[in-house]
C-alpha cells in the first residue's frame, strides 16, 4: 500500500479530484503518524502508485511525499 | 414585508439553503479535525462550496478563502499587502470595510476618481495617481451606495501594467458581474456570502492571486507541529473552525446564482431599477441617482425629508430600505450627499415588479 502525502486538506482533495477524473482508485485519510513529521496531515492511500504520481503531476496537484507502508506503520519514502 | 435593503444582505433565499444549514448543523463536524464520517462528511461539503466558487470566479479551490463576511476578507487581503505606514490608491466610492483598515495602518492613501457615473473620470484618476509605488490598488468594484459601476477591468489592466497588486472589493457584484481571479490578474478579490450569493450572515469569501499573511493564528488541522502558521492558502487564512453550516447555505446559495447565471440575475436588478426609476421620476420631492450602468442599487433623496424619518416611515408601512450613510461616507462625500445621507432601495433575484410598484406608491407619498 502507498501513501501519497499533501501539505493541506485542500490540496489532498484537489488531488483525490484529479485521481477520480483519471479513474485511479484511491482512498483519502489522515496521514498516519509515522509519515506525518511536521503533524496533522492527509494522504490518499493507493495501490499503482507510479500511475497515480504521473497523474498529479500531468494535473499539476503538487504532493509532498510518497510512502510504501506495510500496515500503515512500517513505512519507507520513495524518491520517485 | 417588500424587503429593499438587498445591499446589505439579501433577505430572501433559495430554500434549499436553509435546508442545508440545518443539514450541516445535525450531521457535521469540522473539516480536518478528524478522521471519522462527521468529519469526513463537513470536509466534503466544505470542499464542495470551494470547488464551486472557485468555478464561478475561474479560480483554483486552493484560492479560494472562507470568511465571515467581506469586510473580514479586505482586512485579511489589505493587511497583506499593505504595511503599517504603507501606499494605497483608492477610489472615492470604498467602504468603511477599506479605509478603516487603512486608517488603522496609517497608511498613505491617495483617492483617484470621485464623480458619480464617471467610468472614465474614475480611469483617468487612476492612470494619475498609481505610479507602481504604491503597496496595493484597492477598488469597489460597485458602490454600495449608488450602484455605480467602476470600470474594474481596465484599473486591472493598468495595475499589472505597472505592477501593482490590485484588491477588489466584490460585496456588491458577486453573483451578478462577471468576476474572474484568472483574467483580473488581481491580488485579491473580497466579496459577502450573504448577498448576492445568497448565502447565510456569516459568510464570506476571499479570493486569493497571493497567498494572505494570516489575520489570526491557531489551528488549521495541518503541519500542527509547527508553531509558525502554514503559508499557503487557503490554510494561512483560516485559523479556527469553520462555520460549515454558513458554508454550506453558501454552496445551495451558489449553486442557485450557477444555475440562474449572473447575468440573468443582473438583468432582473436592472429591469427592477428601470421600473422604479419610471415611477418615481417624475415626482419633485424626490431626487434619484441615476447614471449609466447602474447596477440594483439606488439611492434617492427626500426634498426637505430627514433619510432617516423617511426610512422608519417607510419600514412601519411594510417596506424595508437602509438610510443614512450606509458605512461608505467617502461616497457620500465623493457624490456630496455626506450631511444629508440618503435612502437607498436595493434589489434582488427575489424582488418582483408588483413589490417595486407598490414600494414606489409609498415613496411618492412620503
Amino acid at each position: 500500500m502507498y501513501y501519497i502525502t499533501f501539505r493541506s486538506l485542500t490540496r489532498a482533495q484537489v488531488a483525490a479530484a484529479v485521481l477520480e477524473q483519471c479513474h485511479i482508485p484511491n482512498q483519502f485519510c489522515r496521514a498516519p503518524r509515522a509519515i506525518a513529521e511536521r503533524g496533522c496531515a492527509y494522504a490518499l492511500r493507493v495501490n499503482g502508485v507510479s500511475q497515480a504520481v504521473a497523474a498529479l503531476r500531468r494535473g499539476g496537484a503538487g504532493f509532498e511525499s510518497v510512502y510504501s507502508c506495510r500496515g500503515g506503520e512500517n513505512c519507507e519514502e520513495l524518491r520517485l | 414585508m417588500i424587503y429593499l435593503d438587498c445591499g446589505a444582505t439579501s433577505l430572501q433565499k433559495p430554500p434549499e439553503v436553509a435546508a442545508a444549514v440545518t443539514r450541516a448543523l445535525k450531521r457535521y463536524a469540522s473539516p480536518g479535525r478528524g478522521g471519522h464520517e462527521a468529519a469526513r462528511e463537513a470536509e466534503q461539503a466544505v470542499f464542495g462550496c470551494r470547488t464551486l466558487a472557485a468555478e464561478l470566479f475561474e479560480s483554483e479551490p486552493e484560492q479560494v478563502v472562507f470568511t465571515m463576511n467581506a469586510t473580514h476578507a479586505l482586512n485579511l487581503a489589505i493587511k497583506t499587502l499593505v504595511p503599517p505606514g504603507g501606499k494605497a490608491v483608492i477610489s472615492g466610492f470604498e467602504h468603511n470595510a477599506v479605509t478603516r483598515p487603512l486608517h488603522a495602518l496609517k497608511a498613505d492613501v491617495r483617492i483617484a476618481g470621485r464623480k458619480l457615473f464617471d467610468q472614465e473620470d474614475a480611469l483617468r484618476a487612476f492612470r494619475a495617481q498609481v505610479g507602481g509605488g504604491e503597496d496595493a490598488v484597492i477598488c469597489t468594484h460597485v458602490s454600495n451606495v449608488f450602484g455605480f459601476r467602476l470600470p474594474v477591468e481596465e484599473i486591472a489592466s493598468l495595475c499589472r501594467e505597472r505592477g501593482v497588486p490590485l484588491i477588489i472589493d466584490a460585496a456588491q457584484s458577486a453573483g451578478t458581474l462577471p468576476l474572474s481571479l484568472k483574467k483580473l490578474g488581481a491580488a485579491f478579490i473580497a466579496m459577502p456570502g450573504h448577498k448576492g450569493l445568497y448565502g447565510p450572515q456569516g459568510t464570506g469569501i476571499l479570493l486569493c492571486g497571493v497567498t494572505p499573511k494570516p489575520l489570526i493564528e491557531g489551528g488549521t488541522g495541518s503541519r500542527s507541529r509547527e508553531q509558525a502558521m502554514p503559508d499557503f492558502p487557503p490554510d494561512a487564512g483560516e485559523a479556527g473552525t469553520h462555520n460549515v453550516p454558513g458554508i454550506c447555505g453558501l454552496a445551495e446559495g451558489l449553486r442557485y446564482v450557477q444555475r440562474r447565471g449572473p447575468e440573468m440575475i443582473l438583468r432582473h436588478e436592472r429591469a427592477l431599477l428601470r421600473r422604479m426609476r419610471e415611477r418615481l421620476g417624475d415626482t419633485p420631492s424626490i431626487r434619484l441617482f441615476d447614471g449609466p450602468g447602474q447596477t440594483g442599487v439606488l439611492s434617492l433623496r427626500l426634498n426637505g425629508r430627514d433619510c432617516e424619518a423617511a426610512a422608519a416611515k417607510l419600514a412601519g408601512q411594510g417596506v424595508a430600505v437602509r438610510a443614512g450613510l450606509h458605512c461608505a461616507p467617502l461616497a457620500h462625500e465623493s457624490a456630496g450627499t455626506l450631511e444629508t445621507g440618503t435612502v437607498r432601495l436595493s434589489f434582488s433575484d427575489f424582488n418582483t415588479e408588483e413589490e417595486i410598484d407598490r414600494a414606489a406608491v409609498l415613496l411618492r407619498r412620503l
